[in-house]
């Protein structure tokens, strides 16, 4: 079958082809060595039971996978994630897209707002958790100072998720919004020209240009922005701690492998979690890329 | 006309305050680093929510964290890894990011999931495995070690497909009537033109670099070869209560980052000048 | 190769300076990526070169302020103790590592990752800890089983020092499993300071210089 096809590439298409596979080739090849070896050994030890004190792994077959599909402990942690990724994903990148297209315009202190925006990116983690705590925290924080309220924002199981998603909103926008902007000073400027020719509002400009120029950026965006809210884990430890009564309800899927991998030392375990997050998020990126043809416009 | 300008301005207006109510929103927990860095150690773990300044400035913590610390050294790791694992990530993603985008070769779909595959599995699966590598090789302390995760991109990959999809198609059909074979159009016509996602990239993998700590703890365990977050982790452990030395640190650590980005969002240019057609 | 006797006559029709500055204006990347890749790849060379050896032992302090690493009194003691070569081999004697296994701290347990990956990594061979922290890790199952047939005859030389944790295997039943040496009274408190109260010394499940471990514990408790 793929003899039948290479015989029929014309001399243009095998030399596109070659020069294709060139270009790939250092990055799949980086990829292969530094990543896909360790994703192979992860699968391979979801296989297996960890051995205590020095003694080795024993082959269980599928016998974790069969735990992990029967742990409520699992099913609550995909819950969870799934939940914070539904407030994360939406907002963070609506706010963002709102925020670059303003600054994608000549005006006074963009450069200073540009930084502001990008300076959560590079605080320190452990001042970020330090604030959240303190604007959350129920006797003296201040955001109940200023609403004059006693709102449990972390330790209330009903509510800790949100609470949470906010944090991850707000970390995430700087990032978002670079890339925004990068997408954004792609488009070519005639466009726009033309458009104020015609004499569209920036509000009909929005749509009519910015909107469909900016889908491929847009849907790289909202397509790694759910990869990885489907990992999230650093966000959530730094305020979350054990002891905190709505820990159960915001334990994402990462954290639980965490748990079992590092805590536990039952890496057969905390691998199985592992794959079956990842096929979670494949079958998303299939239904993902499905959509990609209906509703992203490439020139 | 008069109407046209006063709506005008309302508009500027209205932008003006949206981003200065998201700015201060963004802006807190830096600020907070930035105040609590020339606090005294009590002001700092006061519980009044509504001490936000220090009541003396104390620029010693700025002192003491600079002379026990090698500050010049780890500046120097750090900005090494940060440009090897740019120029690498750059390099490797662009060109991987333009065969994707923009040309047909077998196996295409395939690879390409392996990218998306890579970016699906949490980091810490790849400590390990990837220290056994670099202790193999003994490259362990240096700065090849310091790098090493970074030398290729799933992450640039993909945003690199996608800067190369977005360009008009014509453009690159005039570069092969000019008689450019493929590596000519990538490199005179088409990656210039994506400049700006490189820009992108570059500020994206930065942060990251700057940002991982695990890697160049596990790494580089001496403090000479080590980067400046594992440093500051470090001092994490030592002075655990000692919350405006920390901040001191953490901010002097953050401020090349700062410069860095000034530098680089300046590179974002203003849009390509003219669409394919005139080209 | 069409392409490159073409280049080759368009410069050869251009004057020397404008052939120069064509080189550049069209190969510049081309060129400055050469550049790169050759002085990483002599950078890559020396490393090698220079690149460390073997190690004879790999020891974790943690929790300690005092500097026992590379050149320290307490390093070279032990070294001309063991009569290690270093020029062969080397100590590495890690004291930057602070975490508790008993609470969860604000961020991660870094710190604990890394001693994790250097157990798994075959790296480490023993750890320096305070009891209670070591008996935690302990129960982790991270640390060597000293019933093993590797340590067994290092355990019966300390056997008045070794400190158990109670380990629930599969089925049920619980069993006493020895996971350190207690160093409470070694020259680690006594002459470094290096530890205020107890402090206990456990050996990675996968060692892999148990001698050398042996000759460390001598070292420790010389005199004791």
């Amino acid at each position: 079958m793929t003899k039948a096809k290479k015989a029929k590439m014309t001399p243009a298409q095998r030399n596109e082809a070659v020069w294709g596979l060139v270009f790939v080739a250092p990055a799949i090849l980086g990829l292969i060595i530094l990543n896909f070896w360790p994703i192979g050994n992860t699968i391979w030890q979801s296989l297996h039971r960890t051995g205590d004190f020095g003694l080795g792994n024993t082959f269980v077959g599928l016998d974790n996978y069969v735990n992990v599909c029967g742990d409520s402990e699992f099913w609550q942690s995909m819950l969870n994630t799934i939940k914070y990724a539904i407030i994360e994903v939406p907002f963070s990148i609506v706010i963002a897209l709102i925020l670059a297209v303003f600054l994608n315009r000549k005006m006074k202190f963009r450069s200073g707002y540009r930084t502001i925006f990008f300076l959560p990116m590079v605080a320190a983690p452990a001042a970020v958790a330090m604030v959240w705590k303190w604007l959350y925290n129920q006797q003296y924080g201040l955001l109940n100072q200023i609403f004059d309220a006693s709102i449990a924002w972390i330790s209330n199981p009903a509510t800790a998720w949100i609470s949470v998603g906010i944090i991850g909103v707000w970390s995430i926008i700087g990032y978002n919004m670079v890339l925004f902007i990068g997408g954004l000073q792609e488009i070519p400027h005639d466009y726009y020209e033309a458009a104020d020719i015609d004499g569209a509002t920036g509000i009909r400009q929005f749509f009519s240009i910015t909107v469909p120029l900016l889908s491929p950026t847009t849907f790289f965006i909202v397509q790694t922005r759910i990869i990885s809210a489907l990992q999230v884990f650093d966000l959530i430890y730094m305020v979350m701690d054990r002891t905190n009564v709505a820990f159960s309800k915001v334990q994402s899927v990462v954290m639980l492998f965490y748990e079992y991998t590092f805590t536990n030392d039952n890496k057969g375990y905390g691998s199985t979690l592992v794959v079956m997050l990842l096929i979670f998020i494949l079958i998303i990126t299939v239904v993902l890329q499905k959509l990609e043809k209906k509703f992203v416009f490439y020139n | 006309m008069d109407s046209v300008r006063t709506r005008d301005q309302i508009i500027r207006v209205v932008i003006h305050v949206i981003l200065i109510i998201m700015s201060i929103i963004m802006i807190v927990p830096f600020l907070w680093m930035a105040l609590t860095a020339f606090k005294t150690v009590q002001e700092s773990t006061s519980i009044d929510p509504f001490i936000i300044f220090p009541s003396e400035w104390h620029f010693e913590n700025f002192a003491i964290v600079w002379e026990n610390y090698n500050f010049l050294g780890l500046y120097k790791n750090t900005l090494l890894m940060i440009f090897f694992r740019v120029l690498c990530a750059v390099l490797t993603a662009t060109m991987a990011g333009y065969a994707f985008g923009r040309l047909n070769f077998p196996g295409k779909k395939l690879l390409f999931s392996l990218v998306l595959i890579q970016m699906m599995v949490p980091p810490q699966i790849f400590l390990l495995p990837q220290y056994l590598m670099v202790s193999n090789m003994n490259m362990l302390n240096t700065t090849f070690a310091l790098v090493f995760p970074g030398l290729v991109s799933a992450f640039g990959t993909y945003l690199m497909k996608t800067s190369f999809q977005g360009l008009p198609r014509d453009l690159e059909e005039a570069g092969s009537i000019d008689g450019c074979n493929i590596g000519q159009r990538f490199l005179l016509i088409m990656a210039p033109l994506t400049r700006s996602g490189m820009v992108s990239l570059g500020i994206f993998t930065a942060v990251f670099a700057f940002k991982d700590l695990m890697w160049p703890m596990i790494a580089c365990t001496r403090s000479e070869t080590t980067s400046l977050s594992a440093a500051l982790a470090r001092m994490q452990g030592q002075f655990a209560a000692n919350y405006p030395q920390l901040m001191a640190a953490a901010l002097m650590a953050c401020l090349p980052m700062i410069v860095l980005y000034l530098i680089f969002q300046k590179q974002f240019v203003e849009g390509i000048a003219t669409s394919g057609g005139k080209l | 190769m069409n392409w490159f006797r073409q280049e080759r006559d368009k410069l050869r029709q251009l004057p020397r300076r404008q052939r120069l500055t064509y080189i550049w204006d069209y190969y510049r990347l081309w060129i400055l990526g050469l550049v790169a890749l050759v002085v990483i790849s002599a950078y890559m060379i020396g490393n090698f070169i220079h690149a460390n050896r073997d190690n004879q032992i790999y020891v974790v302090y943690a929790n300690t302020f005092t500097d026992l690493g590379e050149n320290s009194d307490f390093w070279e003691g032990y070294v001309s103790f063991s009569g290690a070569d270093t020029s062969k081999e080397n100590v590495i004697f890690d004291d930057e590592n602070y975490f508790d296994m008993s609470k969860s701290s604000v961020t991660r347990n870094y710190y604990y990752e890394k001693v994790v990956v250097l157990i798994d990594s075959e790296t480490m061979d023993a750890i320096v800890f305070e009891t209670e922290n070591l008996a935690l890790l302990g129960q982790s199952g991270r640390l060597m089983d000293l019933n093993d047939e590797r340590t067994r005859a290092l355990m019966e030389k300390y056997a008045d020092r070794l400190i158990t944790v109670t380990h629930e295997d599969e089925d049920g039943t619980s069993r006493e499993i020895p996971v350190g040496f207690d160093i409470s009274d070694s020259r680690l408190v006594t002459e470094e300071g290096a530890y205020s109260g107890e402090c206990a010394l456990g050996i990675s499940a996968s060692a892999q210089h148990i001698d050398a471990v042996e000759q460390l514990l001598d070292y420790l408790l010389q005199g004791a």
